[in-house]
């Protein structure tokens, strides 16, 4: 379709048209079919596209905000508090992260040269518990108790 | 509280009125950087730089336009320039674009979510069509301010505004 009024059906709908343009597009819309049509599909796609959902952000205008007061310096009490918040999120899983490979690294490497010393922390480790055990059977209130009472 | 007095207040450097100007307009930014990148990593990524930058030149902005014509101006010139860059580190672009008009061939609307779809066919707009009809469909920017924060003249935004509803409703024509 190349109606020549199809171009005003686009200022129509976008209420760019005033006077005798507005006065002549309606009068044609009752004439030609097709331009009402077109009209129709117009407004339908407004309606959609304003519709259209976006996807939730992931830190929103806080973000922005500490983005701003990073690069900038610029901060009062408030957004110190949040930066602080964030920061606190990020440091925690990261030390915990840090801490626990850096536990890993050592053991493996000191367990690697020397395999025998797997065995005497083991040794070392269940002679410790069997004492820590007869030392608390021992001091136990039943221990305490004097023979056949 | 307005717009002006917000705006003096931000020049001042006062924290409070930034962290305001900076509620009052993201989703904004937000909005018009997921359609024109199609991500929402990359659009909250341009909305922070946008407001960025917006910081930076504040103390240039004369007022000769209206705020968010300026503001708007330097969210899309953000996404070029993150596109741009994303161009120059992927050498994929063109095998992207082939695909993309393989998928146009062959994509059936029939079945398919509404949202999609639109989604969809707003992604396969061209870029100068896709922001034209954003600013004026979803931001409901006036012919006139369309043409102030592209920097066209009116006529032109009238023939992309047209030229993007028929293109549309020709890929939507499964769903009219």
């Amino acid at each position: 379709m190349n109606c020549p009024f199809e171009l005003l059906i686009s200022r129509l709908i976008d209420g760019e048209l005033t006077g005798s343009d507005r006065e002549a597009i309606v009068d044609h819309l009752v004439r030609c079919a097709c331009c009402r049509e077109l009209l129709e599909q117009f407004q339908a796609l407004r309606d959609w596209v304003k519709g259209v959902p976006l996807p939730p952000p992931e830190t929103g205008p806080e973000g922005a905000l500490l983005r701003l007061a990073q690069a900038t310096g610029l901060s009062d009490g408030r957004l110190k508090r949040i930066w602080l918040t964030m920061e606190k999120w990020i440091r925690r899983p990261v030390n915990a992260f840090r801490m626990a490979l850096t536990a890993g690294v050592i053991v493996t490497v000191v367990l690697s040269l020397e395999p025998r010393l797997c065995d005497r922390a083991t040794q070392y480790l269940h002679r410790g518990f069997t004492r820590f055990l007869s030392h608390v059977v021992a001091e136990s209130p039943a221990a305490r108790l004097p023979n056949g009472s | 509280m307005d717009e002006t007095l917000l705006l003096e207040r931000c020049r001042k450097g006062d924290a409070k009125a930034w962290e305001e100007l900076v509620r009052r307009y993201w989703g904004f930014c937000y909005r018009l950087s997921y359609h024109l990148l199609q991500s929402r990593e990359d659009a909250e990524d341009v909305a922070q730089e946008a407001l960025l930058q917006v910081y930076r030149a504040l103390p240039n902005f004369r007022g000769d336009s209206s705020f968010r014509t300026w503001l708007y101006r330097i969210v899309i010139n953000c996404c070029h320039a993150k596109r741009r860059k994303e161009q120059a580190t992927t050498e994929a672009t063109e095998e992207q674009e082939e695909g993309r008009s393989a998928n146009e061939e062959t994509f059936g609307l029939e079945g398919a979510d509404k949202v999609y779809a639109i989604r969809w066919a707003l992604a396969r707009l061209p870029d100068d069509l896709r922001v034209t009809f954003l600013l004026r469909e979803v931001d409901g920017f006036t012919y006139g301010e369309i043409a102030e924060t592209l920097g066209i003249p009116i006529g032109t935004v009238e023939s992309r505004l047209h030229r993007a509803r028929k293109q549309l409703r020709e890929m939507l024509r499964g769903l009219m």
